[in-house]
């Protein structure tokens, strides 16, 4: 279970002389296994809530749970631990651009310190669940951004982790690339995997049927379990 | 615990490697600064090691003659070069009678007739002299006084005072060679640490993104910071060797003339100096490349 309890975000003035308030008391609660879909225009404040979930930004107010874990007061290594449990997803793929496919799932296996015979064994499966088995030794600029952003579904997918994070998954892709990636998701979901995906995109809501948290000037405007797109 | 330990640590090792390979231009540029300092030091101690080398030379040939009135008996000769030896800190002092002194002449001059001829005439014009060596050049200068002052009545002439502006004008060079050599050394190492570590944090600045993923992935800190620390090591090493070959190099292409004199040369300065100028090389290339990462990466670990 995750739980955002009155979490408001404030970033300092910097070119404008005011302060400006991304997310304002915001609270709601995601289930296991749930499929979430975080809808809000550009700038309504997803992608810091996502940040905020993982640890890389700090809430102004407001705190984060993972199970009972407070995601801000956590040590150095649970922080590690918690993020291993998290699969992100991004629109701009945030793969590393020195590795190659198959090296960039693997270094996500790595970093855990699992043995090399493991990475040996799941790494292909991955590449075979996600469909890139015959591009694992190409490099990122080698792919298309759909083969990239199933790359990044695979990196996220490694750890058989508890939670996928997806902010705009299907933002720089082409109708026929969405479909896959949004099938792929719900495919993850099936299997028991928690989905929070951050998007504006009507279709792709609308067509999901699933809960749609609705995130407007920075307030949660509206939570229902089988939503639609309604900015 | 070990085991996960020891696992990182290839990993990282691993990743550092092939970072440096993969990011071939950056890694050029690192080994290229790297390398232009490390000669720019380096260098400056080799060439302490010569200005060492040449005072050495300078101070082997180095001497000093007491020539004595032609007859002062030699007993009192022997009395002047004793109260020398028990009185002054020298090597070692020589006694060349007025027939020694005639015959090393005829031995260096016996093919030249003319110069036999005019010997012949004159006789022995030859005095008795004490050949004194010293290490430190300055005694030359307290027995020339010693001698003048105490001997005056048996002192012909004290060859010192001939020699005496050379000895001193090669100890000023060499002295202002060591005091320079502190100056740029000092100068070039502080530029040397900020334009390395200002290169090595441009090429982490361009890896930031990688960074901040890895970070997503659940990478460790010290995962992440061992594998940008092996890398700058890595670098370091690679610049070390290739200064040493380099230096070598150098040191075999110094053209004869440059070099001072067939005892001091750069190829002979550079073999007597090797383990030192490699341990140099590698240990500052290494301690360069991996305190620049540390620093670099440091910043966007908090």
């Amino acid at each position: 279970m995750i739980f955002f309890n009155n979490i408001t975000k404030v970033y300092p003035p910097y070119l404008t002389k005011k302060e400006k308030v991304v997310l304002d008391n915001v609270s709601f609660k995601v289930e296991k296994g749930e499929f979430v879909s975080l809808v809000g225009s550009s700038g309504a404040g997803k992608t810091t809530l996502f940040n905020i979930l993982l640890g890389e930004e700090e809430p102004t107010s407001g705190r984060v749970f993972i199970e009972d874990t407070d995601v801000h007061k956590a040590s150095p290594a649970d922080s590690c631990r918690i993020k291993r449990r998290i699969g992100t997803i991004f629109q701009d793929y945030r793969l590393l651009s020195s590795k190659t496919v198959y090296e960039n799932i693997a270094y996500a296996m790595e970093v855990t310190g699992v043995s090399d015979e493991e990475i040996e064994r799941y790494v292909p499966e991955v590449l075979d669940t996600v469909g890139l088995l015959e591009h694992a030794m190409h490099f990122p600029y080698q792919l298309s951004g759909g083969e990239k952003q199933r790359t990044a579904i695979a990196r996220a997918l490694i750890h058989d982790p508890d939670v996928i994070l997806a902010d705009e998954p299907t933002g720089d892709l082409d109708p026929y690339n969405a479909k896959e990636v949004l099938n792929l998701l719900l495919d993850i979901n099936k299997e028991g995997t928690t989905v929070i995906l951050a998007t504006h995109n009507k279709e792709v809501i609308n067509g999901l049927r699933r809960r749609v948290v609705t995130l407007k000037d920075g307030r949660v405007a509206s939570d229902s379990k089988q939503g639609r797109f309604t900015l | 615990m070990k085991g996960d330990f020891l696992i990182s640590l290839k990993r990282a090792a691993l990743l550092g490697w092939k970072n440096f390979y993969r990011e071939s231009g950056l890694s050029f540029v690192a080994v290229f600064v790297l390398i232009v300092m490390i000669m720019l030091v380096s260098s400056l101690f080799l060439l302490s090691g010569i200005a060492d080398a040449l005072i050495r030379d300078v101070e082997g040939k180095a001497d000093a003659t007491i020539d004595f009135e032609i007859g002062v008996p030699e007993e009192r000769i022997f009395e002047v070069q004793k109260e020398i030896e028990d009185n002054f800190e020298v090597n070692e002092t020589e006694y060349i009678s007025r027939e020694q002194a005639r015959v090393s002449f005829v031995e260096r001059f016996g093919d030249r007739p003319e110069v036999m001829e005019s010997l012949e005439e004159v006789g022995n014009p030859f005095p008795a002299s004490v050949n004194i060596r010293a290490d430190d050049p300055y005694v030359y200068r307290q027995i020339s006084e010693f001698a003048e002052e105490e001997h005056g009545d048996l002192v012909y002439n004290v060859d010192f005072y001939n020699r005496e502006e050379v000895i001193e004008g090669i100890f000023s060079i060499t002295e202002s060679m060591r005091r320079g050599g502190i100056i740029t050394g000092t100068v070039l190492g502080i530029l040397a640490i900020l334009l390395v570590y200002n290169t090595i944090k441009l090429a982490i600045y361009s890896l930031r993104e990688e960074i901040r993923v890895m970070r997503l992935v659940g990478s460790s800190n010290f995962f992440i910071q061992g594998s940008f620390v092996i890398q700058g090591a890595i670098t370091g090493a690679m610049a070390g060797a290739i200064s040493f070959v380099l230096l070598f190099l150098l040191s075999v292409l110094v053209p004869q003339p440059f070099n001072l004199t067939i005892e001091v040369s750069f190829y002979e300065q550079f073999l007597q100096m090797a383990t030192f100028i490699a341990l140099l090389q590698f240990g500052m290339g290494i301690f360069l490349g991996v305190f620049s990462s540390l620093i670099a990466t440091s910043k966007y670990l908090k």
